[in-house]
């Protein structure tokens, strides 16, 4: 019986030493890994934030302003305005 | 103690004498005893070396772990930077963001030589103060030194080629602002380490909060909604623009202000100035002159003054003053009507034709004490704190006698910015509740609402006002936009200098609401200095603030929601 147990302490023993062994050394992979995503994301992260900042500025009304007005394009008039029910009475006319 | 079966046997294959079988036996138990316990000693010994060795593992793992985890950089008090969050607009349109730029700094100890790096140094970056930087940059003992902070990428890569011992970068987070001068008064600025220094992004600082960068900068997620529209923002400043241009006015503000909530959906004071240059704000000509300026606003003063008398139950609109003869109070003080008809006019009439007399006689019968309390109660005497700042100190009248009532009725002796009279107006059409202008989202019309004047007298001015754009005689006929019942008063006011008036140049002012049934907005407009070409009476309100108010008003009344009756 006292051998048995001496046999599964032993075999238990060198078990988690070599599962030890294991994680830790998978540990450190992912470790590793984590960083350089890590990395990666800080690094996708400026890309993203010069990225915002460039379409807010390509995106700027006083940009979009010229380009329309080049177009032909006007601010918007009062007078531009119909209720549906004015475009409904139109519709049924035609 | 048992005998095992072997010994047992052996003793009785041969038959021994009794002493000698019982010592032999005796030393056989020993040795068996001494092997059993060199071979469990020698187990546990084995099971002992493999858990220590597994303890040692996890100290190690443990240990390891401490020291991946995060603790304060060597840099933090070389980079005093700090990350911001994002400013937008009511509808999400970014106004000023974080981008990481590369700083470069110097181990002057580690430097092959200060005058070599700092000539390979100037080629590529024009303009570094190389006198300075050699001085320091020659003290070997020192490790750190800024070179140039927020360098653009292309010239970063072109240090990098120069290769350049001792020489370093740094991410930093600068800070940009897409939509250049737009909204560059409510906007502010931050210094070189990213910190607010004016306006909104000195508000970031001390409410929303920035953090520190320690490492690496990261990016900040957190946003501050504003409540101003980006596309009204650019409508009115374009309009202003256009009305400094025909005008040849030197300078020129407007506000658009919620009359419920206090949120203002945009505010300019152009010259505009440049959120990314510090600098030039310091410049008078950059002054915000809605906010950080005091002026006689004239006669939109007016609608105050009846408010007042209404209020005091003095005069209703129908009441009769005989404006033809000047007020003349001691020897030197004496107002005349230069304009209107020559006869006796009701209160409404004072109000179109913007008589000084009649304004002045109903200041009168209301009496300085009343007027004071009135104006107080509506925020035109005492600074205004808002979000993106507080207003410049009101200039009161040194003596509050009784031509300091008379010319304050009309709008003169008492220098306020703009944005308080803006505020103070929009109490006036809004049912009479106090309005505090804000600039962030948040805190708009958070506040218990404050009745400053009755719902009676705020009809009444809403009625004087819509009158006098109505009217075929109103000054304020030109601020007209079909569809959307604007109301409003003209002022034009000679501007003070060196203590006294300048006869040949005057601030103008249109006050408007829109639409006056209900209103939902209230503009101010004010130009400085208008001139017009050629034609002298261009220098009047009716002539120059109030169309450009009715071309804002038509441009940014459907980016607001209000839509055309």
């Amino acid at each position: 019986m006292l051998r048995i147990f001496m046999f599964l302490a032993v075999g238990m023993t060198l078990l988690s030493a070599f599962s030890l062994y294991a994680v830790s050394y998978q540990t450190r992979q992912i470790s590793d890994a984590n960083q350089f995503m890590e990395r990666q994301a800080k690094q996708l992260d400026r890309d993203i934030a010069i990225l915002r900042a460039e379409r807010a500025y390509l995106m700027r009304p006083v940009r979009i302003e010229k380009l329309a007005r080049k177009l032909g394009m006007r601010p918007v008039r009062g007078d531009q305005f119909v209720t549906r029910d004015e475009v409904l009475r139109q519709t049924r006319r035609r | 103690m048992t005998v095992s079966p072997r010994k047992t046997a052996d003793s009785t294959a041969r038959p021994q004498p009794a002493d000698a079988r019982t010592a032999r036996v005796a030393a056989v138990d020993r040795a068996g005893l001494r092997e059993r316990a060199l071979r469990v000693a020698l187990v546990f010994g084995a099971v002992g070396f493999g858990f220590t060795g597994v303890g040692a593992q996890l100290i190690h793992l443990g240990l390891q772990e401490q020291a991946t985890a995060p603790r304060a950089s060597i840099s933090r008090p070389l980079s005093e930077t700090y990350s911001r969050p994002d400013i937008v607009d009511r509808n999400g349109h970014i106004l000023a963001t974080d981008v990481v730029m590369q700083s470069l700094y110097a181990d002057p100890s580690k430097l092959l030589g200060a005058s070599e790096t700092l000539e390979a140094l100037g080629r590529v970056i024009p303009g570094i103060n190389t006198a300075a930087l050699a001085r320091v940059l020659s003290n070997r003992k020192r490790r750190f030194a800024w070179i140039k902070r927020g360098i653009s990428p292309a010239t970063a890569q072109q240090i990098h080629e120069l290769g350049l011992p001792g020489i370093e970068f740094k991410p930093e987070p600068k800070r940009s602002y897409p939509q250049g001068r737009v909204a560059g008064h409510v906007i502010g600025h931050v210094n070189i380490d990213n910190k607010g220094t004016a306006a909104i992004e000195r508000y970031v600082d001390a409410s929303v909060g920035v953090r520190q960068v320690v490492g690496d900068p990261q990016g900040d997620k957190r946003q501050l909604k504003l409540t101003v529209d980006l596309r009204a923002q650019v409508a009115l400043e374009s309009e202003l623009a256009s009305a400094m241009d025909r005008f040849q006015s030197v300078a020129a503000s407007g506000v658009i202000l919620d009359v419920e909530s206090g949120a203002v959906r945009a505010a300019a004071s152009l010259p505009s100035v440049d959120p990314a240059n510090p600098i030039e704000a310091q410049h008078l000509r950059y002054l915000d002159r809605l906010k950080r300026g005091t002026y006689e606003l004239g006669s939109i003063f007016k609608a105050v003054t009846i408010a007042m008398a209404l209020e005091k139950r003095t005069v209703t609109t129908k009441t009769v003053f005989d404006v033809r003869n000047p007020i003349e109070i001691g020897q030197r003080f004496r107002i005349v009507d230069e304009h209107g008809p020559r006869r006796p006019l009701t209160v409404e009439e004072i109000f179109i034709y913007s008589s000084n007399v009649g304004a002045g006689m109903m200041a009168l019968e209301v009496g300085e004490r009343y007027q004071r309390k009135f104006l107080r109660k509506l925020g035109l005497l005492d600074r205004m704190q808002t979000d993106a700042g507080q207003t410049a100190e009101p200039q009161l009248p040194p003596s509050w006698g009784k031509a300091e009532v008379v010319t304050i009725a009309y709008g003169h002796g008492l220098a306020i910015a703009p944005l308080q009279f803006a505020a103070a107006g929009a109490a006036l059409v809004n049912g009479g509740f106090a309005v505090q202008p804000v600039f962030v989202e948040k805190s708009a019309g958070s506040s218990a609402r404050k009745r400053v004047l009755s719902a009676k007298t705020s009809v009444a001015i809403r009625r004087l006002m819509r009158r006098n754009v109505t009217s075929p005689k109103g000054s304020g006929r030109r601020a007209a936009v079909p569809g959307y019942d604007v109301g409003g008063k003209t002022g034009t006011a000679d501007r003070a200098a060196a203590g006294r008036y300048d006869g040949n140049s005057v601030v103008t002012s249109f006050f408007a609401a829109f639409p006056m049934v209900k209103p939902r907005y209230v503009v101010l407009v004010t130009l400085h200095d208008p001139k017009g070409s050629g034609a002298r009476n261009q220098r009047f309100a009716s002539l120059n603030a109030a169309p450009t108010t009715g071309r804002i008003i038509e441009r940014v009344a459907p980016l607001l929601g209000v839509l055309p009756k």
